[in-house]
């Protein structure tokens, strides 16, 4: 039997455990890294060094981690604010370039797949995109992303019914208007 | 010929792919800071390094004040003497343990 993640995070504070540390590392790289993926618009090389950043911060930060959440929470917390401090120092506004990305609406098969749903989910503001892979992809509650985003949990549902109303419009076949 | 709200809400929930960790983990254990010493250890070591330090120095303080007492120009009662050398071997490595790990942060 495998040891829960919060045994391993005792055995890092208690001893500096450093296999207990990289346990963890794989256990989570491939989620994390998904996730920062997802968030940088699937650009993998920026998202593969955000995630080490983020394990870093992680070690870092262990012994503030009270266990009142579960783990992965307070990490995609760690996740999505190295992400956001990446961001402030790229561009003080993001603006979606539709060329590089390519239309939406255009392909030529319309069978629903994952892969037309992830190029619409890039035409989505960054907190959406976090919103929706940790809702959508990681099984999070709306109550643990709104802990893990630290945003009020209203915030949460408006932007997933929002996200949805969007995603719908852009795949289904409506207007392709470009998002604020 | 588009995608019906059904199945785009299928496309969503599909799983997403899991990466492969290629040295990513290895490559995060290399930036982490040097490892601590097993502070732990250490400290069990040091407090019963200081037990047993008063231990013996209890069981051999009353022949030790008789000498002590003899010879000692000042009149410094010997238990006072015996106190304060109890008192040192257990406040020098506390305070050698404390230090360290200050500075290892």
């Amino acid at each position: 039997m495998s040891d829960s993640d919060t045994a391993l995070v005792a055995r890092v504070i208690a001893n500096d455990d450093r296999g207990a540390f990289e346990l963890l590392v794989r256990r989570h790289q491939s989620a994390v890294r998904n996730f920062l993926r997802r968030l940088a618009r699937n650009d993998s090389e920026r998202a593969n060094d955000l995630a080490q950043e983020t394990f870093i911060k992680m070690y870092q930060g262990l012994h503030t981690y009270r266990g009142s959440a579960r783990f992965t929470t307070w990490l995609f917390r760690i996740a999505y604010h190295t992400f956001l401090n990446d961001q402030r120092g790229r561009h003080a506004n993001e603006e979606f370039d539709d060329d590089a990305h390519g239309s939406v609406t255009d392909t030529t098969a319309h069978t629903a797949n994952a892969l037309d749903v992830d190029r619409a989910l890039e035409r989505l503001p960054v907190r959406q995109r976090a919103v929706f892979d940790l809702h959508y992809k990681k099984g999070m509650t709306h109550s643990e992303i709104a802990e893990a985003l630290e945003l009020p949990l209203g915030t949460i549902k408006s932007d997933l019914v929002r996200g949805h109303e969007k995603l719908k419009e852009w795949l289904t076949g409506g207007t392709h208007e470009q998002i604020a | 010929m588009n995608k019906s709200p059904d199945s785009v809400e299928a496309a969503l929930r599909a799983p997403e792919p899991t990466l492969a960790d290629d040295e990513f983990s290895e490559n995060v254990l290399a930036r982490l800071p040097p490892q601590r010493r097993r502070t732990a250890a250490r400290r069990w070591t040091v407090a019963g390094s200081a037990a047993l330090g008063s231990a013996l120095t209890l069981t051999f303080a009353p022949p030790l004040e008789t000498i002590v007492g003899s010879i000692s120009p000042w009149s410094i009662p010997p238990v006072v003497l015996t106190t304060a050398a109890v008192l040192a071997i257990v406040a020098l490595p506390t305070l050698l343990v404390f230090y360290t790990e200050r500075a290892e942060r």
